[in-house]
């Protein structure tokens, strides 16, 4: 077994947890020590010399819930990430989620701005009001998420005896009028919206997609595509990923080069996040965008496909992350 | 807790009997390398044949899937396409692959027949057939799924372990029905059925539902869902004087066409204060409407989301084509 000292900071039931564990068991590194966040906010918190510290989300992605509060949430997720610097750094340890450019990916539109300036492709900014003609996400990233793409949401609103109409999630796929999208819209407007134009995503098979690249140590070391009108509980990305098979075959593998160069060029922008998602969109020729950057790591459960090129080994991306530690890179 | 399969409007599901889907689309066992399937085979439920247009057909993969996962643990499984490009069609050959590999299967709980999305095929478009075999089959069901009408030479079911059958139609015959209603199942205690509408053959009435309104049919019944229904105000009519009622936890009407008329005529029956759950979603109640209702029944979750009033035009139900 390598040394390796690490924790990792997440909520008590942050299901994080047990995919670290399974990773350092896999990766041949000593368990992780957790570290609740809850000892962060309270300055309870210890850490060691040397000792390498991820961050998981304040708040664990709620499958089907009241969704709201995400710019609350980011203000709460912007001060425990500085007491937990400021805890880092009186012990002598590493972060491997820096608050800075953490808190900046997390604000989609701070983060769409900031990677414009650095000359990266992100799509045009969109008027919140064309809802139905464009993509609405929260502008905060930090906690639960949707998106309003097009007229397709998972969105709806709940009528509740007490609260009047709430905004929930559901699974099934809703179809909305302008109508309805608007009024979805004034519910979650308070917690501020990104808004950016549509793209006619890339078809493979019989789906559009969208790509999910994990950046580890400046390098892709997975990817996977994500069915645009899907949207699944728990995914399993074992075996052939059939999508990146397919782009292969319809557009060769210059292009494939170029996503793998755009996610790893939108990596430098990000330093101190040892394991970075990238998402990226892209049309049926030749334009690609960055559409999000995650990092808390590329949300790709289960993982364990490469992409083109990599080597095929079973490898989840936390497992990657610690043998990448490890091995000093 | 009841487990509830999810709103059928397009799409294929994401989860079922409480575990989340696992896509088995494989015609070639290489395309499974190099990890193969998740080794916790019983924390999912497995979608198994086509699940998207012109690709492999689920002939070839049903043996890829018998001869690559470990079936004896698998718990909950859901058939997806037979024929790739005519999706409504050959559920005659799906399932008689299905009963012939039942010994295959000890320990399986959960059935859900043609989990497709309508991308793939409309769900009047599906030529379904008589569950009956299928439950024959597999004498350790507990859930019974079926997206299509099954045909109208439906026999009554007859099971000791069922407990929850939902049948997703945009229009179930009323020979079905009442072929239901003389079913053999003293374990049920879900009936979820989507009634739809005469235009593609629903139109149930009040003798084609006898059985299941009296309370005779399923003695154990605690939730009923006539859902999806274009007369969602006759029904209710029915259900504010049907026995069945007083032994519910749990009424559905959601999805139809449900509007103050049948909504008065609910609350001015048989006392509903037991219900836990009435769930009318996609409705054409007035705000008022909406109002006496939660003044009369002050314990029970009363879902009267998707108001459509304000809409104008025409009604319609959620599910038809």
């Amino acid at each position: 077994m390598t040394t390796l000292t690490w924790a990792v900071v997440a909520t008590e039931d942050d299901p994080a947890r047990a995919e670290w564990t399974r990773a350092a068991q896999d990766a041949n590194v000593a368990a992780p020590r957790f570290v609740t966040w809850s000892a962060v906010v309270n300055s309870e918190a210890e850490f060691q010399p040397g000792e390498v510290v991820f961050a998981e989300r304040l708040y664990p992605c709620l499958a089907e819930s009241p969704v709201g509060g995400q710019r609350v949430r980011y203000l709460e997720l912007q001060t425990a990430l500085s007491q937990l610097e400021a805890a880092l750094a009186k012990a002598g340890a590493a972060s491997a989620t820096s608050a800075e450019p953490a808190l900046l990916a997390l604000d989609r539109t701070r983060c769409a701005e900031f990677l414009r300036e650095n000359g990266v492709p992100v799509l045009d900014a969109s008027d919140v009001s064309s809802v139905g003609g464009n993509i609405l996400r929260p502008r905060y990233a930090g906690s639960d998420d949707w998106m309003i793409d097009g007229w397709h949401t998972r969105l709806f609103r709940h009528r509740t005896r007490t609260a009047g109409f709430e905004v929930w999630r559901g699974l099934g796929q809703v179809s909305g009028d302008k109508r309805e999208l608007a009024d979805l819209v004034a519910l979650l407007a308070d917690d501020g919206i990104h808004a950016v134009e549509s793209l006619h995503r890339v078809h493979l098979g019989n789906y559009f997609h969208d790509f999910r690249l994990a950046v580890v140590g400046g390098k892709v070391t997975h990817a996977a595509g994500v069915k645009r009108e899907g949207e699944f509980p728990r995914e399993w990305y074992g075996g052939r990923r059939q999508e990146i098979d397919r782009f292969l075959e319809r557009f060769g593998i210059e292009r494939w080069e170029r996503v793998v160069a755009l996610a790893e060029r939108t990596a430098t922008f990000f330093p101190g996040i040892r394991s970075l998602g990238v998402e990226l969109v892209m049309d049926n020729h030749t334009s690609e965008y960055v559409f999000d950057v995650n990092p808390f790591g590329a949300y790709l459960p289960g993982l364990i496909g490469a992409p083109p090129n990599a080597e095929r080994e079973h490898m989840t991306v936390r497992d990657a992350v610690l043998r990448s530690l490890s091995a000093g890179s | 807790m009841r487990r509830v399969i999810q709103d059928f409007r397009h799409d294929a599901l994401t989860t079922f009997h409480g575990l989340p889907i696992f896509s088995f689309a494989f015609s070639d066992p290489a395309a499974l390398e190099p990890n193969g399937v998740p080794e916790d085979i019983e924390a999912w439920a497995w979608r198994v044949g086509a699940d998207e247009y012109d690709a492999a057909d689920g002939e070839e993969i049903w043996p890829v899937f018998l001869d690559t996962v470990d079936t004896t643990r698998v718990r909950a499984l859901t058939l997806a396409a037979w024929d790739s490009e005519m999706s409504g069609e050959d559920w005659d050959a799906y399932t008689a692959a299905v009963i012939a590999a039942a010994d295959r299967f000890p320990n399986l709980e959960a059935l859900f027949v043609a989990d497709l999305p309508s991308e793939m095929t409309e769900v009047s478009w599906i030529e379904q057939v008589d569950p009956g075999p299928l439950l024959a089959a597999f004498p350790g069901l507990v859930e019974l799924g079926v997206r299509g009408a099954p045909s109208p030479d439906t026999e009554p079911l007859v099971h000791e372990r069922l407990q929850e059958l939902t049948i997703q139609t945009g229009g179930l015959p009323p020979r079905v029905v009442r072929a239901i209603g003389r079913s053999k199942l003293p374990a049920l205690t879900g009936l979820d059925l989507y009634l739809g509408t005469e235009m593609y053959q629903g139109g149930a009435d009040a003798e084609d539902l006898a059985d299941i309104l009296s309370g005779a049919a399923f003695p154990a019944l605690r939730h009923l869902g006539l859902r999806n229904a274009d007369d969602t105000d006759a029904l209710a009519a029915l259900l504010a004087h049907a026995p069945v009622v007083a032994r519910l936890e749990s009424l559905d009407l959601a999805l139809g066409v449900l509007t103050d008329t049948g909504a008065a005529a609910l609350l001015a029956g048989q006392p509903l204060n037991h219900l836990r759950r009435l769930d009318l979603h996609h409705h054409w109640m007035s705000e008022e409407m909406i109002e006496r209702l939660w003044q009369a029944l002050p314990e029970t979750d009363v879902n009267v989301d998707e108001a459509l009033l304000q809409r104008g035009g025409t009604r319609f139900i959620a599910v038809s084509e």
